[in-house]
């Protein structure tokens, strides 16, 4: 219990900082926006017309579900990039204020184990993504379904994706901050597992591009070892699509970017647990 | 507090992260695949290909005529395509030209082949070679098909005509056609003794073409057109829809024969509103087919292209309702796209994998035994025993 009360904490302080506000603002605006100026016309189930601020979308006439797979999967892949670089930088600090002098003493001195700590502000920090995707795909599905009559629960589960990918990234940012108390080298670190995490998915087609020999092979076991960030983007917005997922591991994948958060939070538990404060 | 061992957690990382490596690794080299609507051709328009086998098909000039007899050196100087000129479809009718060699050798064409191969266990091809004197597979370029006949183009040099004429009346008829009607001039004698006249007639053009019609006028007519006798009204199956592996038109009468008995509304509206249907097959990978519905662009086409689309939308749900995965799967990839013009355009995609997977039957059961050499001497396989 004592971890989600850290987490809560955590997400206390999110709510009052003007970065989360903003994120919020957006989003209500981007869906409000998406309300007024979609219109849509359903004939039996297909969609026959779409008009995006009164200019008429030339697509087929088609199933609901088929027509709106394409945005779903632009929204799942807009939710699992763009909410990534924005928890890179707007969650880049809770790890560096969690550890700042005065403060980290202060919360030590508390009934409070300090892996629970670090797992509570990892679960915060992890719930704030959640929340923030959960927001807008749920929205995008409630829009879409009142105006289509086509429900689907998948571009939320795919929301639920983006936050796994995500977690892969702090745990490394959240890590980093405990071997170096700094936002800026934090988010470096964040930025540079989500950079490596999109080559890894792509890297059997990267690697015959590059010379044959030290460079390419360097680059093959880095990569081999990072998170498959992009592979799990694909299959998310595969997902969210209700398009075959073109990813045949795909819950290999899953389980391979969940364990490697695990395994980066260890490191860092391994280094708060041994440091002195 | 107790403390943990110091090892703990960095023994736990290592082992978490070798975990996290060998589940992304495992199967990575085929973890993407190719999406399948990425490789559906849907013939929207002539590719460089098609052009080039229209620019090689243009082998023919007809000369000018005087008193039934050709003109020498009046050939016309635009040469056309015999069978596209032979073909009659007047406006409203339907012609269907197959690329018969393009298909056999397309992806679909082989597994057909290979299925035929299976089913007569080796020895169909030989058996119709056997019967028509030439190899399907090998000496037939294109197949035309209309309401009344069919032309048959290729290497024909050697169709059995010996054979032919012993059953049927032989007159020749303009520069290279010659005309078999059954009988005698299309009298036939029937087993009871009785008499029949069948206006049945079946023709060749030199070695490349070989047609039958329902009467001997309209095979006449055909000759006519092809040797440059009549100069025809513009045939509404053009050149400039001689692409793709399958091509044609069909009269709006015909299609709307399809269209579902419940909807009478639907068939009103497309009889009103649709003059012809222009069919494109692409066979090249998957199976695309384009079907431009044409007309005068009235509202109700366009109402017509809403209701077959929501008519798809809801045999999709339906299919797949009813656990019918295949059918959903080929109904997801339809659609009805509506062009500028008025009319619109249903495409449909049929993926190798599912016709791979329809074609399963044509797999031989395992104790069946394979090629069983030489046929019989009237060329009949044996039935396969039960």
């Amino acid at each position: 219990m004592t971890v989600f009360k850290v987490a809560a904490d955590l997400l206390r302080e999110a709510a009052s900082r003007k970065w989360f506000l903003l994120l919020g603002v957006v989003l209500t605006l981007g869906l409000v926006t998406l309300g007024l100026s979609l219109r849509l016309e359903v004939v039996d189930g297909a969609l026959a017309a779409t008009r995006l601020f009164g200019k008429s979308m030339g697509h087929g006439i088609m199933s609901v579900d088929v027509a709106l797979r394409p945005l779903y999967q632009a929204v799942s892949y807009a939710l699992f990039y763009g909410g990534m670089l924005f928890g890179i930088l707007g969650c880049a600090d809770f790890a560096p204020t969690m550890l700042s002098p005065g403060r980290i003493e202060q919360l030590l001195s508390l009934p409070v184990r300090r892996w629970e700590l670090l797992v509570g502000t990892f679960l915060g920090v992890l719930a704030l993504s959640l929340s923030a995707a959960l927001y807008g795909a749920g929205g995008v599905v409630v829009l879409l379904g009142v105006k289509t009559g086509s429900w689907t629960w998948r571009p939320v589960v795919a929301a639920m994706l983006s936050m796994l990918g995500f977690s892969a990234v702090y745990a490394c940012m959240l890590t980093t901050a405990l071997f170096l108390r700094s936002a800026s080298v934090s988010a470096v670190a964040g930025g540079m597992v989500f950079i490596c995490g999109v080559w890894a998915g792509f890297r059997l087609d990267i690697a015959p591009a590059m010379d044959a020999g030290l460079p390419r092979e360097l680059f093959l076991a880095v990569t081999s070892v990072m998170p498959r960030l992009s592979t799990l983007a694909i299959a998310a917005a595969d997902f969210a699509g209700s398009a075959p997922i073109t990813v045949k591991s795909f819950p290999s994948v899953v389980a391979g970017v969940a364990t490697w958060a695990l395994a980066a939070l260890c490191v860092g538990i391994w280094r708060f647990e041994s440091r002195d404060f | 507090m107790q403390r943990r061992r110091p090892w703990t957690w960095p023994l736990l990382a290592l082992v978490l992260f070798s975990l996290a490596a060998w589940l992304m690794l495992r199967g990575e080299p085929e973890q993407k695949v190719e999406r399948r609507a990425d490789k559906v051709t849907i013939p929207r328009y002539a590719r460089a290909e098609d052009f080039e086998r229209m620019e090689a098909r243009r082998t023919w000039a007809a000369p000018d005529w005087d008193g039934g007899v050709p003109v020498p050196g009046s050939e016309s100087r635009v040469r056309t395509d015999p069978l596209l000129a032979a073909v009659p479809v007047p406006k409203g009718g339907s012609a269907v030209v197959m690329e018969v060699n393009a298909l056999r050798h397309s992806p679909a064409g082989e597994l057909m082949v290979d299925c035929f191969s299976q089913r007569t266990r080796g020895r169909g091809v030989e058996a119709m070679q056997k019967r028509l004197g030439i190899n399907p597979l090998q000496d037939v370029d294109r197949v035309a098909m209309w309401e009344s006949g069919a032309i048959m183009t290729g290497n024909l040099g050697k169709f059995p005509w010996d054979k032919v004429a012993t059953s049927h009346s032989v007159k020749g008829y303009g520069e290279h056609g010659q005309l078999y009607r059954p009988g005698q001039d299309g009298l036939v004698v029937l087993e009871d003794g009785g008499t029949e006249l069948q206006g049945v007639t079946l023709g060749r053009w030199k070695d490349e073409l070989v047609f039958v019609a329902d009467t001997e006028e309209e095979a006449k007519a055909i000759l006519d057109r092809l040797e440059g006798r009549a100069r025809a009204e513009q045939s509404v199956l053009s050149e400039d829809m001689a692409y793709g592996e399958l091509y044609g038109t069909l009269g709006a009468k015909e299609v709307a024969e399809f269209l579902p008995e419940d909807r009478p509304e639907l068939r009103e509206l497309f009889l009103k509103g649709a003059d012809r249907v222009v069919l494109h097959m692409d066979a090249t990978g998957d199976v695309g087919l384009l079907a431009e519905v044409q007309g005068p662009g009235s509202d109700e086409l366009k109402d017509v292209a809403k209701s077959l689309g929501a008519a798809l939308a809801v045999a999709r749900f339906k299919a797949k309702a009813d656990g019918e995965e295949e059918l959903a799967e080929l109904l997801e990839l339809a659609r009805v796209n509506p062009n500028g013009s008025g009319n619109f355009n249903l495409e449909l995609a049929v993926p190798l994998e599912m016709l791979k997977r329809k074609m399963a039957f044509c797999q031989p059961p395992a104790d069946t035994p394979g090629p069983l050499g030489a046929l019989p001497p009237d060329g009949v396989i044996p039935p396969p025993a039960p």
